[in-house]
């Protein structure tokens, strides 16, 4: 078995707010092994993007601990946290906001690679600068271009060039994806796998769109109000969806494809708010197969297969209990 | 083939009765003093009555511009209206006087919008914003609109009592069923629907799909649905038209378009889909960037990126090549005996 | 509706650079025009008129000449002591122009790093250099002005210092209200991805993107140091009769005022053209930068 290259434990996030303590994200435990891409899926205001910021620190996690190649990242200080930087980056959802306004390719991508302090003169850096445009596909042309004269697909690649530009282990998307057209997405895509190939970096992808995340990743864990309801390899999460949420949100995908449509199952209601929930299952007002016991506690991640864990009191191996 | 478009042409010419929608060689640009924004260019599109027309292409493709034309809601200046004409119901849209116009937006023609926390106004009770929409087109009393403004409420699955809250005590699921509930409140004959699913969470736009479809079946409402989601299309529409940089490249009913792709570039958008059902299935990206609005080529603007292309496809402007009596693509490729694309193993 | 505005939006921006772009919308705007070609002549004249304008017919006196009317070889006239007001205005502008760009730096550089600070690093920090801005700018500027000139003595160097000091609230206010809007970007958060510093961020990221109203500020606030500055010499505070700043012209001729008052007249015209056309100039240039605001 491959070495993990980030384990991350009992991870919580709470945000005050005027109306109470805001779980964000609340007890989340993850592996992910080198190499590998997990992808982390829910709708909006699940936690998902909080969770990719908690493991690198942009955010500060209310406990937990984040084991990075074994050493605990929340016992670091600042300082060293910022060496840390290096190793783990982030690509952003939003190509428009990422980049700075006023930066042109050239600045944006050699910001990350003087990181790295391997690369000292002008000339090394520039050099270094057109390698990194070369590999995710932009121009050399464009190398003194500002934000505002490149579309998004172009922008997408110098939010990619300036994270590979640190030469990370791991890398954070958060809905790299989700802001580009249909035949843009397919391009990052297929790089970001490409590179993951020919580098041999993990990912963590975190995004909404469930067909994406199916693509690219090698596991999945879906999340529902700060927690994960299922965890399982890519495979196994869309063959056999054993929580009740994840199967309504695969069967909610639109599929692209005549007369494809399944037994769709709609769930009722909407999320419900994520400011001091009571001890019951998160997801228990909108389940279809709740019981006394979904609203009485909440439910512990448990094993139902190797690999596929599921938070659910009514799942039981031949299927769920039926009152 | 050709006695069969001369055929289509000919029932094309009157206005026909039963059509809800004619619009016939709409071209739209946006002119500034520097240059000029070929948004739409020699659209036609006909919808009878109860039909789903998708209308599917990516940022920039003169989706949205097709839409607020059909309102005539192009904002002016920088828009103008070059040619063409818009028939909804029989009424011509582009030279209506604006108080016929006002008639026909609502009562014949209504549109949402993308984003449903901008298009309600916050200072007003949801009930209030409904009745004011029946009242506006129907002349009745202020209690008959509200009693209306609270039926269609309960039609889109939001209990009556929550007339009275506020847009900001609505989630975003809610919000859009709420304008969705305007919307329909004049019944409207036809219904331009934007993106209205993309700022929704997978299992509200579930939810708000299937409300659409129900409303549909019950009204017999005609509808737009513009969307850059092919699965979208694929769940509720009769007919899909493809658009890039302005034109419809390729018309057809939906398992024309779905399982006999005729244009190019509807095959790679199909390509650049992940299949959800084949996770290791390569993706196929359609090779380089959306043409510059500005600098459209005279022929075909999808040459530059089509893997058929030959260097007369850029020069000469393209005629629609008719497979059937419904199903055409704007692709010279085609005068080539033989040619076919390859993506109809479905 | 964001595709059409996407389709919009784009070509404004094709082939130009951001400040060609900017260039081009503000020589669009008239009134901003006049006023860029007034300050234009009047910057030039303030910083080239020790060069070429003959001392003597500024300070050099000639009782034989003095308290004349407007006439072909004095056009503004002449005050008290026989020296040419045209003249004195033209050099006037010299100390009009200094005071009020060495005013607002001043301002600028107090100004700009806290509400930076403010509006970066937020919490009580922020609370803290706010409600100190609020009391401050509770405080009428001129009486502020007037405090620290009395405090340290009355001189050019502390009239600049004075004007300056008072106007430091502002440039906090509209700092901290841009950094506000571009800190949450995140290209910021990209930069701290990267193990970049505050200081770093602070002013390699955030603050060359909040320079659009600060640059609006300063030339709004150049307006106001001069007016600043001329009120306090005309309460006799400022700078010393014999030299010519407008302020101190102003009140040399209000003694005068009922005979001859073209003497008052003059000075303060100059004045109103400065203020006017660096008023036109910061407004063009915020209508440039920012072109939502006149839709």
């Amino acid at each position: 078995m491959a070495e993990s290259l980030l384990e991350v434990k009992n991870l919580k996030k709470y945000f005050k707010t005027s109306r109470g303590m805001l779980h964000a994200v609340d007890d989340i435990t993850f592996k992910l092994e080198r190499g590998k891409t997990l992808g982390i899926v829910g709708e909006s205001g699940c936690g998902k993007s909080t969770t990719g910021r908690c493991v690198m620190r942009l955010i500060e996690p209310t406990s937990g601990e984040i084991l990075f190649e074994g050493k605990d990242l929340m016992s670091l200080s600042k300082r060293e946290m910022r060496s840390m930087r290096g190793d783990i980056q982030i690509v952003f959802q939003d190509p428009f906001s990422s980049l700075d306004p006023r930066s042109t390719v050239m600045q944006s991508i050699a910001e990350g690679v003087k990181v790295t302090g391997k690369y000292g003169t002008r000339q090394a850096i520039e050099a270094r600068v057109v390698e990194l445009m070369d590999t995710v596909g932009l121009a050399q042309r464009l190398i003194n271009a500002y934000p505002h004269e490149l579309d998004g697909g172009r922008r997408q690649r110098i939010g990619i060039a300036r994270a590979l530009a640190v030469e990370p282990k791991l890398s954070i998307c958060d809905e790299p994806v989700s802001a580009l057209d249909v035949s843009i997405q397919a391009q990052i895509l297929n790089l970001l796998q490409d590179l993951q190939h020919q580098l041999g970096f993990s990912y963590i992808f975190i995004t909404h769109d469930l067909a994406v995340v199916n693509h690219i990743s090698d596991d999945i864990m879906v999340m529902y109000l700060g927690q994960t309801v299922e965890m399982a390899p890519s495979e196994e999460l869309f063959r056999a969806p054993a929580h009740p949420y994840t199967k309504a949100l695969l069967s909610a995908i639109p599929i692209p494809k005549v007369g494809a449509t399944r037994d769709r199952i709609l769930l009722k209601g909407e999320i419900s708010s994520p400011i001091d929930p009571e001890d019951a299952c998160r997801f228990s007002k909108r389940c279809n197969y709740a019981a006394d016991v979904c609203h009485a506690s909440c439910p512990k991640l448990r094993e139902i297969a190797p690999g596929h864990l599921i938070a659910c009191h009514r799942f039981d191996i031949n299927g769920m209990i039926e009152d | 083939m050709i006695e069969k478009r001369q055929d289509m042409n000919a029932s094309r010419a009157p206005a026909v009765e039963g059509n809800i929608l004619e619009v016939r060689d709409l071209t739209v640009h946006f002119v500034t003093e520097d240059e000029t924004v070929q948004a739409v260019s020699n659209i036609s599109i006909t919808l009878k009555k109860g039909e789903i027309l998708g209308l599917v292409g990516e940022t920039g493709a003169g989706k949205t511009t097709t839409a607020l034309a059909i309102l005539n809601l192009v904002p002016v200046p920088p828009g103008v209206v070059k040619s063409g004409s818009i028939r909804v119901c029989g009424k011509d849209v582009l030279n209506a006087p604006v108080r016929e116009l006002e008639q026909i937006r609502g009562s014949d023609v209504s549109m949402i919008f993308q984003d449903p926390m901008t298009s309600l106004n916050p200072v007003f009770t949801v009930g209030d914003q409904i009745a004011e929409s029946v009242m506006m087109h129907d002349k009745c009393s202020k209690a008959e609109a509200w009693e209306r403004a609270e039926e269609m409420l309960e039609l889109v699955g939001i209990p009556r009592e929550r007339a009275y809250e506020y847009p900001h005590q609505f989630s975003g699921g809610m919000k859009q069923r709420v304008v969705i509930a305007i919307a329909l409140s004049c019944n409207p004959k036809l219904l331009l629907a934007d993106e209205p699913t993309t700022a929704l969470d997978v299992t509200i736009q579930a939810q708000v799909l299937d409300l659409m479809c129900d409303l549909k079946e019950k009204f017999d409402t005609s509808m737009i649905f513009i969307t850059h989601d092919l699965g979208i299309i694929a769940e509720i529409c009769d007919r899909v038209a493809v658009m890039y940089a302005g034109r419809i490249i390729e018309e057809g009913t939906l398992e024309e378009i779905f399982n006999h792709t005729k244009h190019p570039y509807t095959e790679g958008l199909f390509n650049s889909l992940p299949n959800i059902e084949d996770r290791t299935a390569k993706l196929r990206p359609i090779p380089g960037l959306m043409p510059d609005p500005t600098k459209l080529p005279k022929g075909c603007a999808f040459a530059p990126r089509c893997p058929y292309a030959r260097p007369e496809c850029i020069e000469t402007p393209q005629e629609p090549k008719y497979f059937s009596d419904t199903h055409f693509a704007l692709c010279s490729a085609y005068s080539e005996p033989g040619f076919r694309i390859d993506r109809e193993e479905v | 509706m964001s595709g059409r505005q996407k389709t919009l939006a784009a070509p404004a921006h094709r082939g130009r650079s951001a400040g060609g772009e900017l260039w081009h919308r503000f020589k669009k705007n008239k009134g901003a025009m006049l006023g860029l070609l007034i300050l234009i002549v009047l910057i030039g004249v303030a910083l080239t008129v020790d060069f070429w304008l003959d001392q003597e017919l500024v300070i050099g006196q000639n009782l034989r000449e003095k308290l004349q009317q407007p006439n072909a070889k004095h056009w503004f006239g002449t005050d008290e002591m026989g020296r040419d007001l045209f003249w004195r205005t033209v050099y006037g502008t010299r100390f009009s122009m200094a005071i009020g760009f060495v005013a607002v730096i001043i301002s600028a550089i107090i100004g700009v790093p806290l509400g930076a600070v403010a509006g970066y690093y937020g919490g009580k920090l922020e609370t803290l250099i706010m409600r100190f801005t609020d009391i401050f700018s509770a405080i009428p500027s001129i009486l502020m002005a007037i405090a620290i000139v009395s405090l340290l003595g009355r001189n050019t160097v502390n009239l600049m210092l004075a004007v300056g000091i008072a106007a430091v609230p502002q440039f906090t206010r509209v700092t901290r209200a841009a950094v506000l809007t571009v800190k949450n970007a995140e290209f910021v958060e990209a930069a701290r991805a990267l193990g970049k510093t505050d200081a770093y961020i602070i002013f390699v990221h955030i603050l060359p993107n909040c320079l659009s109203p600060i640059i609006v500020q300063v030339t709004l606030r150049v307006a106001g140091a001069i007016i600043s500055a001329s009120s306090l010499s005309f309460l006799g505070i400022g700078i010393k009769p014999p030299t010519p700043e407008w302020g101190s012209l102003l009140t040399a001729g209000k003694t005068y005022i009922m005979g001859h008052s073209y003497l008052c007249l003059f000075p303060g015209l100059a004045i109103m053209l400065t203020v006017l056309a660096f008023n036109m100039v910061g407004d063009g240039l915020r209508d440039a930068m920012d072109p939502r605001l006149k839709d």
